[in-house]
């Protein structure tokens, strides 16, 4: 066990920073925002972590930095952008890597130009990264629940919905694109501190590209979907040596057959499995002794004319889902 | 004595389009009004309005005596103006328990969000008492035993009823209904028209945008009448349906089907 854990050591710890990451994606997607701006924070945060190792500060200090700058700066562009919807915001959060990569590439002494910065000192144990990411996930999985969990289920699905029961739908965009831009600056500020270093090509469209694959292959309606994802990209290289040169290929085909049908990623495979199970065993019980009395589930009080009735209704009023009401 | 909602010469213009036109209303407390019209009257638009999902071209909305035109619309939720919609509107694969908490959640939990989201022991408390709300709420609308069902599995019917005790969860002191029978039989609507006298008698004031007249004078002990953003009467349901301006804007003007072949 030792010896596989010393050998694996790295993976655990892309594993911690990859968690952020995913997660930094499955917040804002969960919400209804399609953003990759969380990259361009890892950039940023990246950059300060190597930036201020290198001037002896400590890594909680870095961290606390790199949090609270990233939630603000965060929040302040969020109050121009979250007019944006869709595609729009995704092109604009994606420009806005563009331009930090650039940034990097050109940035002389502080970001080490097109080479990037080397030598960073080594600040964080694999516990250290572990601990981090688990208060990562506690963070996003205290917004699954109760009252704010309900708010942002409804704010994606509908937004005028949710502004007519009070859901402040603006306040709640915001706050969910702070929140991911500082998932995305702790990952990179991680990033820098445990490889010590730091390049232009370290983010930008490749990290784009994992951090989607991650949270959509995992599944964007649980932080337990960002964790699967995480661990399901970090370690499918590793495990999957033994298929040589056909490596990438089949990595590519697992990801294009998970999003294709499996909607709700991996997380909705496993709950499937689980569930099938269940339903094995509730069918197998149920076929042994005679179901008496077991009717039918009608809800009370509905005649079951009415409900087959009110049945087509409701089908027929599908197609009339997000039509105005200001009609 | 102040009115409820005091809606002063209210106009929601759309370029040239003049959907609400200078209305003024008045709804006093527990009252259980009725607002028809033609198609593209404005009376959905009226009602947004209300609601605060789209702004006043000009006019006044007060409610208890506040002005309330510049409020967002989250914010007039909050005061206590509910809505429904004319379409169903619920969150299909949470369960009815949860629709109907989601009602109670902005009355308890407040517009803030980092308090809601990391102090677990102000939220489990907030919780218990959205769970005690959303179960009175429950009750009223006769959906008890159908807590853990999912919506998306229930009949249309029952489906309105869970949006109606959604908004009732919120303890609102007026209720707007956007057409809460549209697409239901004769028998889920006679259930809404029930539900709704039930409320009244609870003390709540309502709104009923609706094009059923039959469902109108069962209910509504007030009714204006729209026509091309105008009110154009108003008064008891048995006296309005023979207003000829109002025969005139549903029927059409006596003569003209010998203008138009």
């Amino acid at each position: 066990m030792n010896i596989w854990y010393e050998a694996h050591a790295t993976l655990f710890q892309t594993t911690a920073i990859y968690v952020l990451l995913a997660l930094s994606f499955q917040v804002v997607l969960k919400s209804g925002i399609f953003s990759f701006a969380s990259v361009g924070a890892f950039g940023v945060g990246a950059y300060t972590a190597a930036n201020l190792a290198t001037r002896g500060v400590p890594i909680i200090v870095t961290l606390l930095i790199v949090v609270v700058a990233m939630t603000a700066g965060g929040y302040l562009l969020a109050i121009p952008l979250m007019h944006l919807r869709g595609l729009y915001l995704g092109m604009v959060t994606f420009a806005i890597d563009e331009i930090l990569v650039v940034v990097a590439t050109n940035g002389g002494k502080i970001t080490g130009g097109a080479v990037g910065l080397f030598g960073v000192p080594l600040e964080i144990t694999t516990l250290g990264l572990g601990l981090v990411a688990v208060i990562g996930v506690l963070l996003v999985s205290q917004l699954e629940r109760h009252s704010v969990g309900r708010a942002i289920e409804v704010l994606r699905g509908d937004e005028q919905l949710a502004r007519s029961v009070g859901v402040e739908v603006g306040n709640y965009r915001k706050l969910i694109f702070a929140l991911s831009a500082a998932l995305g600056g702790v990952a990179g500020a991680l990033n820098t501190v445990n490889f010590s270093t730091v390049t232009p090509g370290s983010f930008g469209f490749t990290l784009i590209v994992a951090g989607l694959t991650m949270a959509i292959v995992g599944g964007i309606g649980s932080w337990r979907g960002a964790v699967l994802g995480a661990i399901f990209v970090a370690w499918f290289p590793a495990v999957s040596s033994a298929l040589g040169g056909y490596r990438s290929i089949v990595y590519g085909v697992l990801v294009i057959l998970v999003v294709a049908y499996e909607p709700d990623g991996l997380l909705g495979i496993i709950r499937w499995v689980i569930r099938g199970g269940r339903g094995q065993l509730a069918r197998r019980r149920s076929a042994v002794p005679a179901p008496a009395g077991a009717a039918p589930a009608t809800p009370p009080g509905a005649s079951p004319a009415a409900s087959a009735d009110g049945s087509l209704a409701s089908a027929s009023e599908l197609g009339r889902r997000g039509h105005d009401a200001t009609s | 004595m102040t009115p409820l909602l005091d809606v002063t010469d209210a106009k929601v213009h759309f370029g040239g389009v003049r959907a609400v036109d200078g209305v003024s209303i008045q709804l006093q407390d527990g009252a259980l009004h009725g607002l028809v019209g033609p198609n593209g009257s404005g009376k959905s638009t009226l009602l947004a309005a209300l609601s605060r999902m789209i702004d006043l071209t000009d006019g006044r909305l007060s409610f208890k005596g506040h002005d309330y035109q510049r409020d967002s619309a989250p914010a007039v939720a909050r005061m206590g103006i509910g809505r429904t919609f004319q379409a169903v509107r619920v969150m299909s694969s949470r369960s009815v328990l949860e629709n109907v908490m989601l009602g109670a959640d902005a009355g308890v939990f407040g517009p803030g969000i980092v308090g809601n989201w990391l102090l677990p022991w102000r939220t489990r408390r907030h919780e218990r008492r959205c769970r005690e709300m959303a179960m009175a709420a429950i009750e009223r609308l006769e959906l008890t035993g159908m807590e853990n069902h999912l919506v998306g599995t229930l009949s249309y019917g029952t489906q309105r009823r869970v949006e109606i005790a959604r908004a009732v969860a919120a303890q609102p002191a007026v209720l707007l209904f956007d057409e809460p029978t549209a697409g239901m039989n004769r028998a889920e609507r006679d259930e809404v028209a029930e539900v709704m006298r039930t409320l009244q008698a609870g003390g709540l004031a309502q709104v009923l945008v609706e094009h059923d007249m039959q469902m109108i004078t069962d209910v509504c002990d007030h009714v204006w009448v729209m026509n091309f953003g105008k009110l154009i009467a108003e008064g008891k349901p048995e006296a309005v349906v023979t207003d000829p301006a109002v025969q005139e804007a549903y029927l059409g003007k006596r003569g003209e089907e010998d203008v138009n072949p």
